[in-house]
């Protein structure tokens, strides 16, 4: 059961500052903050951008932002905003589906197919029985024998709970992502072949999904739109070639990921930020999601509409005046958050432990101490420089360090009417090694 | 942001414990902890009591031996209560920091099996030590971010201090000669202490640089030569600081070893003659005489036999005005080798006799199986045989009693002595199987 929000008592206020799940749209807790974080609506944005598109073009955009700093809410605010507009949003949550450790191009277009194929039995949109046949045939040609196929569909059965109820052409593609996703030694095998088959694959795809957009518009959508979300949780790895995998995937492949014929957003690595190349590959410019915005960029001065949302975000989930001693501890969290949303509720989460009535002094100072050793744990001695270069100069010098800590979250990125500037985590500063050298 | 933040020292904090036995008493369906705790041996009372403290079950799992972290964990959740906690033990050993490559493996598994860890629907806590949880979070950072707390567990006192007493209790010698497993134990036990004792009283450097000069000897006992020199180098800073004088020379004096060891000659020179410098300074006649025996060897591998008969004759004359019949008994067999390689097999034997009947006498057992060796190889160079292979006999089977690695190279040697009528090359051979001291 739902508890009621803002909830009453220690325990449950535990329960309601949860850091890690993504407010689906309509929920309670949901305070707009697009106002204190430099002006942008996201999904009024894009969804603006979509529909200035001329007919027979595609809107290409890829969104960033800080783990945690509310990319899911807003990619399914944006989702929900579409639908309203007319559009038919197809929500793709890459960590469910693919193996984020080791992802290509091609298992994207894969899961694409998968997730449009699923929406589109949901809206009891029937795709023709020829072009379902060519995929499959396709597949079941390029990709496996009848004897894998079965063995394949013996496993999905176990692993997935998918019954032969399902069509033929989504078990073909769950078995694709499940092999995709499982780590076998199959999916080099599945990669090679479907690389080979690349302009086959990509012309039999946009076969089904341009007649998906025509099946569409007769049931009175606008058009198709992929948000795929979770791509920005892929593994960093540099790669032999000097490129790392997060560019081998966006910048390299950006033609691949681009030719799909719909409208995509794809969420990107803030670490890919400063690739120059990927603006080449990727024309309109990347949207960042920015923290909340707490003070003015001189640091001291407080911006008190972006404090005072980020005080509404616990307030819509815990009754403040029953659950902390005083409201002022409040106050306290929300600073040493630094504008981010995620810390904030982990901040939340960390003072209820040892507090029983109430949230006091001591449990808030003790959760702020404990995220201070989370992050400068993360810190290496080797960032401190660039670390004061950052805390004096408020701006974040576009090179692959910056990347990595702004990635961590050690830099956190700021914007308003008058630009974007960057600080370091306020809870580095209390770490021994720091705060001697950029003052409190 | 510009906080006003109080020091950390002055903050009035809630005990970890406490924090840690709360989290897993809210914890509902998934949840990610780590916890920190640097010495198993405390970390299994500390497990006791939370259990008898939280009115839930709990699960145990060591991944120390599994293959792989994650199926070991989703196996006993599947068989665990629906309410139950997962305590995790042992990623570290999955971590390993000589085998980079495996390490990076485990860890990107981590950072993309997060959804799957979440889909277990049970609270896991992660026991680490320190060094473990800095790689989980900088190198995972997606997994690490999940967390819904860290819990730093810091070991009392007393217990502190009789694992401390535990772990300096064995002298290096008998260390050296333990079993590998046991080594490696003892190892992660100080690794542990090292991590704890981190604080800034005299007591604690005190005992860091004990820890540090520990861990370094028996990574050097292991073969682990860079993380015993990077050990030694960790002690020698401490000493400084410290400013241990004796303890700076008898460290520059195992740095030396180390780089002789290694055949870096040039660099134990320096290392020797830095200590050497120190402990006259000091008037420690004991360490004047241990590093010039050492000087002597370094000149006599580089071949400067007079050097090094007048630096062995230094180190005698200290040793013997000390009363120090090990050291003695270690210089004449030196001054054996040194008489052999200038050919003069007469004076050769006498100081190994000497050195043997000494060794005898303190039932030093390891150095009379080396010196019976090294005296079995002047008999087979003078031609006689039948006594060479009655001694090599005799050192190999002291060899194999101590489970010395020299026993393969005397059973080698007997082998030869055995054919050696028939073979000229055997005399070359010989020499570069020449046996080394302790």
């Amino acid at each position: 059961m739902d508890p009621i929000y803002p909830v009453q008592t220690v325990d449950e206020a535990y329960h309601a500052c949860h850091p890690d799940l993504a407010l689906e749209a309509g929920d309670p807790r949901y305070i707009p903050l697009t106002s204190v974080r430099g002006g942008f609506d996201l999904p009024v944005t894009i969804t603006n951008n979509i529909r200035r598109t001329p007919r027979g073009y595609f809107h290409q955009q890829l969104v960033t932002g800080h783990r945690g700093c509310g990319k899911s809410t807003e990619l399914k605010r944006l989702q929900t905003h579409l639908r309203e507009a007319n559009y038919f949003a197809v929500y793709v949550d890459a960590e469910a589906l693919l193996d984020l450790g080791d992802v290509t191009y091609l298992d994207v277009l894969v899961a694409l197919t998968q997730e449009l194929e699923q929406a589109l039995r949901g809206e009891n949109i029937r795709l023709p029985p020829s072009l379902r046949k060519n995929l499959d045939q396709w597949f079941a040609n390029v990709i496996l024998t009848e004897e894998q196929r079965r063995d394949v569909e013996r496993a999905l059965e176990a692993d997935f709970g998918v019954g032969p109820q399902v069509p033929a052409l989504a078990r073909m593609l769950a078995a694709i992502t499940g092999q995709i996703r499982s780590g076998s030694y199959r999916r080099v095998e599945i990669r090679r072949q479907l690389e080979q088959n690349l302009r086959v694959f990509v012309q039999r795809l946009n076969e089904l999904v341009d007649d998906a957009r025509v099946r569409l518009t007769r049931k009175g959508w606008n058009d198709l739109v992929f948000i795929v979300d979770g791509l920005e949780k892929m593994h960093y790895a540099p790669l032999p070639d000097g490129q790392s995998t997060h560019s081998a995937l966006f910048v390299a492949h950006a033609e691949q990921l681009k030719s799909i014929h719909s409208h995509v957003i794809y969420t990107v690595p803030i670490s890919l930020v400063f690739n120059a190349n990927l603006g080449d590959a990727f024309p309109d410019p990347t949207l960042i999601i920015p923290m909340v915005k707490i003070t003015e960029p001189d640091g001291r001065t407080l911006y008190e509409p972006g404090r005072k949302a980020l005080f509404q975000v616990v307030a819509r989930r815990v009754d403040v005046a029953k659950v902390m001693e005083s409201e002022d501890l409040v106050w306290r969290l929300v600073e040493a958050s630094g504008g981010s949303v995620r810390d904030l509720m982990r901040l939340m989460r960390l003072a209820c432990y040892g507090a029983t009535d109430c949230i006091r002094a001591t449990h808030v100072e003790t959760a702020i101490r404990e995220l201070g050793r989370e992050y400068d744990r993360l810190m290496q001695d080797d960032d401190l420089d660039l670390l004061i270069f950052i805390a004096q100069e408020r701006r974040v010098p576009g090179n692959e360090r910056s990347a990595r800590l702004l990635h961590l979250r050690l830099v956190l990125e700021y914007q308003d009417d008058s630009g974007r500037w960057a600080n370091i985590h306020p809870a580095l500063r209390l770490s021994p090694r720091l705060k001697d050298r950029v003052g409190a | 942001m510009e906080v006003a933040v109080q020091p950390i020292e002055t903050l009035v904090v809630v005990d970890d414990r406490e924090r840690l036995a709360h989290a897993l008493r809210l914890a509902r369906g998934f949840a990610l902890f780590f916890v920190r705790c640097n010495v198993p041996a405390y970390r299994a009372e500390l497990v006791a009591h939370l259990k008898a403290q939280l009115a839930r079950p709990v699960v145990e799992v060591d991944l120390e031996g599994e293959p792989d972290a994650y199926p070991a964990v989703a196996r006993a959740a599947g068989s665990s209560a629906e309410d139950a906690v997962l305590f995790v033990y042992g990623l570290e050993h999955h971590l390993p920091s000589g085998d980079p490559e495996r390490a990076q493996q485990t860890l990107r598994a981590l950072n993309w099996r997060r959804a799957a860890y979440q889909r277990l629907g049970r609270p896991l806590a992660f026991w680490l030590p320190e060094y473990a949880l800095a790689m989980v979070a900088r190198e995972a950072p997606d997994f690490y971010d999940w967390n819904s707390g860290v819990f730093e567990i810091e070991v009392p006192q007393p217990q502190r201090e009789a694992l401390l007493a535990d772990a300096l209790a064995l002298p290096d010698e008998a260390e050296a000669s333990l079993p590998v497993e046991e080594k490696r134990a003892r190892l992660r036990l100080l690794e542990g202490l090292w991590e704890e004792y981190r604080g800034e009283s005299l007591a604690e450097r005190q005992a860091r640089l004990q820890v540090a000069l520990k861990m370094a000897r028996l990574h050097e006992s292991l073969g682990d030569y860079s993380q015993a020199r990077r050990l030694y180098e960790e002690s020698l800073h401490i000493a400084e600081e410290l400013g241990d004088r004796a303890g700076v020379a008898r460290v520059l004096h195992n740095l030396g070893v180390l780089a002789q060891q290694q055949g870096d000659y040039g660099r134990a020179w320096q290392f020797y003659e830095e200590s050497l410098r120190i402990s006259e300074e000091l008037g420690d006649r004991a360490g004047v005489a241990q590093t010039l025996h050492n000087l002597g060897v370094l000149a006599q591998d580089t071949g400067e036999y007079s050097r090094a008969r007048h630096l062995y004759q230094e180190s005698l004359r200290i040793a013997e005005e000390l009363g120090d019949r090990a050291g003695v008994a270690t210089t004449l067999h030196q001054l054996g080798m040194l008489a052999q390689d200038t050919g003069d097999y007469g004076q050769a034997r006498q100081f190994y006799q000497e050195s043997l009947r000494i060794k005898e006498e303190l039932g030093n057992r390891a150095g009379v199986a080396i010196t019976t060796a090294q005296l079995a190889l002047l008999e087979e160079a003078e031609g006689n045989l039948e006594r060479a292979l009655e001694l090599i006999t005799r050192a190999e089977e002291l060899f194999a009693g101590l489970g010395s690695p020299y026993r393969e190279l005397a059973r080698r040697v007997r082998e030869w002595i055995q054919r050696t009528p028939a073979l000229e090359s055997a005399l070359e051979e010989h020499h570069s199987a020449r046996l080394d001291p302790e």
